[in-house]
């Protein structure tokens, strides 16, 4: 099916502005980009006029679909207390495609999720990059196995005691962590697969960051909560952050100092960012709400969007399917009815691979 | 101390929503005594420039656990006294801890009055206080000591007692039945009788209290069952009602509206963790509003932390309020629905001088709070900002 998306204003990323365009859809793909005077070939029209378009966003660390909403245990696939390491897992045997929160990402303007064991596991499941609609997690997968995730601090620590009824230390989580890199190096099986830690305390941080300079692996820090008490990184490789949630429930000692100040303060230190919900820590529909966090932060707005859009697919490397408004790739798209930085701004549509999978009713 | 704020738009949030621009704020002595435009300011009176800078009253939370529950760990954690499901004499103030950060965190977040106390483990949990948020001592922040009895119905007391501990209740029969128990036993009492029960204290006196209409009975419900049971209980015993939470209530608005209860509404903002509130939406406050029913909008502090207080709002504005309500219903309604509207919750002359001064209008993406004040007091600054 060939469509047209008239006249919206298009956001541009290498420039942040969003500009009247119109974007031909042919199938899955996005097919054409028109200036908005020039003639439209014979298709469906959808009317974007005084409305905004942006690539559907992606939400780069998430547990939705694998821990499932308004039920506790019986929906929860998130951790499996009993595994010493969870690295022969993988995430996409837990995910539910029919968990509420789907609805509600589409409805929010996330198209793609990034899923990944609760923080319970110090070695989670393989992770996966999926489209957030569809009947089976295989026909929304963008990459079914990508990552590995490791958690680090208060969470494991507690689970391991709450399990097993003896301690876990920081060192203990550490050793654990180094054990399984070494067996996965031996295995030849983490090949160009990113390495994603869970920290907030900086301590873990530096840890997180000690680790991945020991075993020369690609780090990828998750939350970093305390990365502003950090001055200087000991660690010269390039390295991003998934950054947040900040905002979610202040229940543990290791959130007392979650602030949105992190993104400004990971803009001045020029590393790359991006986005997460981690739902249900926080909630798919609020991924765009830390983007608006971030804004009143100050951070600039176009490093905002990107980290929204095509940076977390570079991150999560789908950027060849994903994540910008360009001829070839998926026809993942939102409209919004306002500046999608304003607070209060929705989706009016969502699209997925070219199909409309939320209408604003 | 005679301090003028010159030039701001002042969100009074008095009965007409009045908005004043290029307004001046008079302070004197902690007190609100004067809101004008365009008048000469006598030289010995100090000004404060704050041209183009918006102001509304100090924001009020009137459901959160604010000092008490203690975000950290078990130790500092005084919320829910699990030894009984019936603990009517925990008071509140005995359990905050009045130099808790997450009082720094509401004076942050421009939240300068909270309605604050036991959690929602216990059918009857004890009783709450409400409190300014800066101060040295608890009696020095207390607005009202004794703000209502609080008790919980539902999932939680029976997941602590019934499935954790393996002790009454289990049901939500037994869960009323305790509920109910100290309002009959304290209702067959004579005037003598309860004067005495009074004063030493016993079990019965927070019931008798709110049997004589000193304090209301707050009850945590979520279940539209849960709230036709709170709801026919205040009823059995003609006591005044607060729905907290009132997940369901969207499904019931007719019945709460005839109940004449108050409403508070909350939580909305993090995805259903439990069965009871899986019917959870922020469209909430939108259709409670068009039912013609008063409300208060709560963080429940810790679960969204004190500090996103204006955040709850502006979730309620994108899911369909106007602007005003949701500003009313984090300031002068909320101060009303729990009595201490003469004091606080709006901009008017003899009211506390707590507001809070922004650099836009707070709904704003690019708004960021720059100074709070409490009776009249600079309680919070922005880093970097010099008022």
């Amino acid at each position: 099916m060939k469509q047209a998306i008239r006249n919206a204003k298009v956001y541009q990323q290498h420039t942040g502005e969003f500009l009247p365009q119109t974007i031909l859809v042919d199938g899955e793909r996005i097919s054409g980009i028109l200036a908005p005077d020039e003639s439209l070939p014979e298709c469906l029209h959808i009317d974007g006029t005084n409305m905004f378009l942006t690539p559907g966003l992606i939400d780069t660390f998430s547990q939705i679909g694998l821990k499932e909403t308004g039920i506790r245990w019986e929906g929860n696939d998130g951790y499996e207390p009993l595994a010493e390491s969870g690295s022969h897992l993988q995430v996409i045997d837990g995910v539910y495609p029919f968990d509420k929160a789907f609805k509600d990402a589409v409805a929010f303007g996330v198209t793609t999720a990034h899923i990944a064991s609760s923080p319970e596991s110090v070695i989670g499941a393989k992770t996966a990059v999926l489209h957030t609609h569809g009947i089976t997690v295989d026909e929304m997968a963008l990459n079914p196995e990508f990552g590995f995730s490791f958690s680090l601090g208060d969470i494991p620590k507690r689970a391991f005691f709450e399990q097993t009824k003896t301690p876990l230390t920081r060192m203990g989580i550490a050793q654990k962590v180094r054990l399984a890199l070494q067996v996965l190096q031996h295995s030849g099986n983490h090949q160009k697969r990113p390495f994603f830690f869970r920290t907030h305390r900086a301590d873990d941080i530096v840890t997180a960051v000690r680790i991945a300079e020991e075993t020369k692996i690609p780090l990828v820090l998750v939350h970093a909560t305390e990365f502003r008490f950090i001055k200087n990184i000991p660690y010269d490789k390039a390295f991003s952050v998934i950054a947040g949630p900040c905002f979610q429930p202040m229940e543990r000692g290791e959130l007392v100092h979650l602030d949105p100040s992190l993104y400004r303060t990971l803009a001045e230190q020029n590393i790359p960012f991006t986005f997460a919900t981690d739902h249900p820590v926080s909630s798919i529909t609020h991924l765009q709400m830390e983007a608006c966090l971030a804004l009143k932060a100050g951070v600039d707005e176009q490093l905002i969007l990107n980290g929204l859009t095509r940076d977390a697919a570079k991150l999560l490397q789908i950027d060849h399917l994903t994540g910008s408004i360009e001829e070839g790739l998926y026809a993942d798209l939102v409209l919004w009815n306002k500046h999608p930085l304003e607070l209060t701004a929705r989706p009016v549509q969502t699209f997925i691979k070219g199909k409309e999978v939320y209408r604003e009713e | 101390m005679n301090k003028v704020f010159r030039g701001a738009t002042i969100y009074t949030m008095d009965e007409d929503n009045s908005i004043l621009e290029n307004a001046n704020l008079w302070v004197e002595n902690g007190k609100i005594t004067k809101i004008d435009i365009n008048t000469n300011i006598p030289n010995d009176i100090e000004i404060i420039n704050v041209d183009g800078q918006v102001i509304t009253p100090g924001l009020i939370d009137i459901h959160t656990h604010v000092g008490i529950w203690g975000e950290v760990n078990e130790e500092t954690n005084d919320a829910c006294e699990y030894s009984s499901p019936f603990t009517p004499l925990m008071d509140a103030i005995d359990g905050i801890n009045h130099n808790h950060f997450s009082f720094e965190l509401a004076r942050k977040g421009g939240v300068t009055t909270v309605q604050t106390g036991t959690g929602s483990a216990n059918p009857i949990g004890g009783v709450w206080s409400i409190l300014k948020t800066a101060g040295d001592t608890v009696e020095e922040m207390l607005l009202m000591e004794r703000s209502g009895l609080k008790g919980a119905l539902g999932e939680n007391p029976k997941n602590v007692f019934g499935q954790s501990y393996h002790k009454s209740p289990y049901t939500r029969m037994a869960v009323a039945h305790l509920i109910r128990k100290g309002f009959l036993e304290a209702s067959t009492l004579s005037k003598g009788e309860r004067n005495k029960q009074l004063e030493i204290r016993t079990e019965l006196s927070p019931f008798i209290e709110v049997l004589e209409g000193k304090m209301p009975l707050h009850l945590h419900c979520h279940r539209a069952d849960d709230i036709a049971t709170a709801i026919r209980i205040a009823k059995e015993f003609n006591v005044k009602l607060c729905l907290e939470h009132c997940t369901e209530g969207h499904l019931m608005l007719d019945a709460i509206k005839e109940s004449g209860a108050s409403v508070t509404l909350g939580p909305f903002m993090l995805p259903a963790a439990k069965y009871e509130t899986r019917n959870l939406t922020p469209e909430a406050p939108k259709l409670f509003h068009e039912a013609g029913i008063p409300f208060a909008i709560m963080t429940d502090h810790p679960f969204i932390p004190i500090q996103h207080l204006i955040l709850c709002a502006v979730e309620a504005v994108k899911y369909g309020l106007d602007e005003t309500t949701a500003l009313r219903s984090i300031t002068c309604e909320a101060a009303k629905l729990v009595g201490i509207s003469d004091r606080v919750g709006s901009i008017e002359q003899g009211k506390d001088a707590d507001f809070v001064i922004w650099s836009h209008h707070p709904f704003m993406t690019r708004s960021n709070l720059l100074t709070t004040y409490i009776n009249g007091q600079k309680v919070y600054e922005r880093e970097g900002v010099e008022v």
